[in-house]
């Protein structure tokens, strides 16, 4: 209990990084990780390109702090979800990193691909916003603190 | 026999001649002295010439005598000669042949044996000695014979003809012989009575008999029946005999022919002439040869016969009788009729089949050439008869190799058939393209005799063929074209579906997730009726969602792949049931599965289906104190289909043709929740697997789905 505690602490200082393109999509995010009790804090990126930015940094720059999990929305602007994701996993600093895809698409060949690419896990986003908050519920449970990090 | 007759002149009984001498002698006494008395006168002289008389009588006398002794004395010497040469004869005849000779006495002993005795039966003249020798050596089985013989010796026998008896005998050597006895009233010399047994070895004989008596009775066989008629005609044409098979053939018996008929009473008038033409032959040259005739059987129906006959002569070249062989070739000139007909329609058939035909000898050289064939080619029969391929310009140049390769197998008897397809010149030089049908007939070793070619002219279908190819190329062309447009239409179709999924859902998220927090974060500046409102605007955006995913469901079922294997739909509707009534433990719902309801589909499609045909029947009879729910089969216009069948709620068959429409329903969303995708989805299931799905009902008495998958779903 205590090391869980420990723990705890220790991925409850992290962010999560969502990657979503669609405002009603990251308000309804926010407000369901409110309603679950996760506090962590939630950094947006509206699109393929700035989430990329915001994980590997720009050149000459210090590299930013790694996020607990990464969010990732599929269908997006410039580069998509499973871009993003490719790019994830070709980078050495983020190959270990949780990425869980949040999306609207049951599209098998996206799952398919999902996983083929490296993802955690894939969450469909259900209609239902009871339903959205139990999954994001769940979700921040199992990421923030069930799930043991590689870094 | 002897023969008195050479000695009648020496017969005078001798008391004749002395009775002769002495008339003689009286006469001379009485009338001589007489004579003297008359013509002499002197007594002196009378005396005298008496005395000359007595010495002249006396001379005369003695001279007969004489002469009377010379001729007896003669006869005497001649007989006894001959009778010498006579018993030399009878003796060398009775010791030298092979015929036992035995005279038999009063008491039945030999008096008398041969050497016949030893040479034919072996035995020495001391071992036969009486009649009671031979009971030892006569055959038992013959001895009744040998009895009866024996009880003539005892009669009299003079008036008895002589007695004859076969009996076997064994030698002394211990083989059995036959031989015939004889037994005869022997009159010889001085009429001395006494018998003869005359013993013959006729083992010969009878064998020789017996082979005549069995060769007679093969040959009479064989005349009677000879595949071959015959018969023997006498001078006046009338049957003195026929044999079996003829009889056979004229239908007649035997009784009804000989001494009956004619020759010319049995053929039809129209061989009259024929007739006379072979009796002027058979009376001239001695014989006719193969004659036609149609001889009229007894009962009235004709044979075709071909008739030989020999004459035979007399002395005086009259004719005696005819002999003549006869054989039917009523079936044998009908078989040559049928083969000359079948052989003129065959010919007919090939000189008019619309294939060319041709005919080739054994080195290749064509010895036919139908009038097809002239029409296909233009050379005439003349031009081509006796040339081989090579020696004018019939096969296209191109392939003349290929199909001399093609024929070397058949020219060497090996193969008995070949198609080959090539080019050929016409006269006037053009292209022809052909299809040769060859096949060699071969003699009894094997050798080639002929081969026959039918040739068919395909350069119409090869011209349409080419044009076809053509066209087809050209129309690949469109279709992949079309294939593309209609790629790049499922293309837009799949992005359509997935920004369905994607677009649509998000802004419904957001109408339901906005219109919680409103009702949450706001719900004390709403009245109740507008709380309400906002309910209801969580429950539609819900419910769109729902559809959304079945219309997403609905078009994956169309694109997604079939994989066939076997499904035991059993098993899949009680594992379907099962959850069911875990979901809903507190319904009363009896369900019925019945085996054998295995078929071939895709595993996942199925169970879409069925989870839908039973998610209905779970449905509809919710109202129902005592469900209902059977899967089972049944057989609907002759092939096995499978039904589903529920005592629930049913529907009005009037508005049947909407059953299977998406987002159709017969009830109202208060009665029976739903979206209407179920049955559009089962039917698109059945559909893909090549089935047929039809529905039956009664409102509110149940519903039956009757659907049908083929062995071989498409």
């Amino acid at each position: 209990m205590e090391y869980s505690m420990l723990r705890m602490t220790d991925t409850l200082d992290r962010h999560i990084l969502l990657v979503e393109d669609n405002p009603d999509d990251v308000d309804l995010t926010l407000m369901a990780f409110g309603k679950s009790n996760i506090f962590n804090e939630v950094r947006v990126a509206r699109d393929g390109e700035e989430a990329l930015q915001m994980l590997l940094g720009r050149e000459g720059e210090e590299p930013p702090k790694m996020p607990a999990v990464v969010l990732l929305d599929l269908n997006m602007p410039k580069v998509n979800g499973l871009e993003v994701l490719r790019e994830i996993r070709n980078t050495e600093r983020t190959r270990r990193l949780p990425v869980v895809i949040l999306t609207s698409s049951s599209e098998e060949k996206d799952i398919v691909l999902g996983y083929d690419l490296g993802a955690n896990s894939y969450i469909r986003k259900p209609v239902d916003f009871g339903k959205f908050v139990d999954a994001v519920k769940q979700l921040g449970l199992y990421w923030l603190v069930l799930n043991e990090p590689a870094v | 026999m002897w023969e008195p007759k050479k000695y009648r002149l020496f017969q005078l009984n001798p008391w004749n001649i002395v009775l002769i001498y002495l008339v003689l002698g009286f006469l001379w006494i009485l009338f001589s002295d007489r004579v003297l008395e008359q013509l002499i006168d002197d007594p002196a002289t009378l005396t005298q010439f008496q005395t000359y008389k007595g010495w002249f009588y006396v001379l005369v006398t003695g001279l007969l005598l004489l002469g009377l002794l010379v001729r007896y004395s003669d006869r005497i010497t001649r007989m006894r000669h001959d009778f010498v040469k006579r018993f030399d004869l009878y003796r060398s005849l009775l010791e030298q042949g092979n015929q036992v000779v035995l005279q038999v006495d009063d008491n039945q002993d030999f008096s008398y044996s041969n050497a016949a005795v030893m040479e034919v039966l072996g035995y020495e003249e001391d071992e036969l000695r009486c009649m009671d020798d031979f009971e030892a050596i006569v055959h038992l089985d013959d001895m009744d014979r040998f009895n009866d013989l024996r009880a003539v010796c005892d009669a009299d026998i003079r008036n008895h003809d002589p007695v004859k008896q076969q009996v076997r005998i064994r030698n002394k050597n211990g083989s059995w012989h036959w031989f015939r006895m004889i037994l005869t009233d022997n009159r010889g010399f001085e009429h001395i009575q006494s018998r003869l047994l005359l013993i013959r070895d006729i083992h010969e004989e009878t064998t020789l008999f017996e082979q005549l008596k069995e060769s007679k009775a093969r040959f009479e066989h064989l005349f009677q029946e000879a595949p071959v008629g015959y018969h023997s005609l006498g001078s006046d044409f009338t049957f003195i005999d026929i044999n079996m098979t003829e009889l056979n053939l004229l239908g007649y018996s035997r009784e009804e022919i000989i001494g009956k008929k004619t020759w010319a009473d049995l053929i039809v008038p129209e061989d009259l002439p024929t007739f006379e033409q072979h009796k002027n032959d058979l009376l001239e040259k001695g014989y006719v040869e193969n004659l036609q005739y149609s001889v009229v059987r007894k009962d009235g129906t004709l044979r075709s016969v071909i008739l030989n006959a020999r004459a035979f002569f007399d002395d005086q070249d009259r004719l005696l009788y005819t002999l003549g062989n006869v054989v039917d070739m009523t079936d044998k000139l009908l078989a040559e009729k049928e083969l000359n007909e079948a052989y003129h329609r065959l010919n007919y058939h090939v000189q008019n089949t619309p294939l060319g035909f041709v005919e080739w000898n054994s080195s290749f050289r064509v010895t036919e050439w139908s009038a097809e064939s002239e029409k296909l080619f233009g050379w005439a029969k003349e031009e081509v008869q006796g040339k081989k391929p090579e020696e004018w310009n019939i096969v296209h140049k191109d392939d003349r190799e290929r199909v001399m390769d093609s024929m070397t197998g058949m020219l060497a008897g090996k193969d008995l058939r070949n198609v080959i397809s090539n080019r050929n010149y016409t006269k006037n030089g053009d292209v022809r393209h052909c299809v040769w049908y060859n096949s060699a007939l071969l003699d009894e070793e094997g050798r080639l005799v002929s081969i026959l070619s039918l040739i068919h002219d395909i350069t119409g279908q090869v011209r349409a063929q080419e044009e076809i190819k053509k066209l087809n190329v050209s129309l690949e062309e469109k279709v992949k074209v079309r294939t593309r447009d209609l790629e790049m239409a499922n293309r837009e179709l799949e992005t359509f579906a997935y920004s369905v999924s994607h677009d649509l859902r998000a802004p419904l998220r957001g109408i339901d997730g906005f219109s919680q927090a409103l009702a949450e974060k706001y719900a004390h500046k709403l009245d109740q009726r507008g709380q309400q409102y906002l309910d209801r605007v969580c429950k539609a955006s819900q419910r769109m969602g729902v559809l959304i995913d079945d219309l997403l469901s609905l078009s994956r079922i169309t694109r997604s792949e079939l994989k066939k294997e076997q499904v035991d739909l059993g098993v899949v509707s009680s594992e379907i049931l099962k959850s069911f009534r875990e979901k809903e433990p507190e319904r009363q719902v009896d369900f019925e599965v019945s085996r054998d309801l295995t078929v071939t589909g895709d595993a996942n499609l199925l169970r879409i289906m069925m989870q839908n045909l039973l998610d209905n029947a779970w449905k509809y009879t919710s109202t129902r104190d005592k469900a209902y729910i059977e899967v089972g089969t049944a057989e609907i216009e002759g092939s096995k289909s499978m039904f589903v069948r529920d005592n629930g709620v049913g529907f009005n068959m009037k508005y049947h043709d909407k059953l299977f429409v998406p987002f159709q329903r017969l009830h109202t969303q208060e009665d029976f929740p739903g979206t209407g995708i179920g049955l559009a989805t089962v039917q698109r299931v059945i559909g893909r697997h090549g089935g047929s799905i039809r529905a039956d009902s009664k409102e509110n008495e149940g519903a039956v789905f009757y659907f049908f998958l083929p062995d071989k779903s498409v």
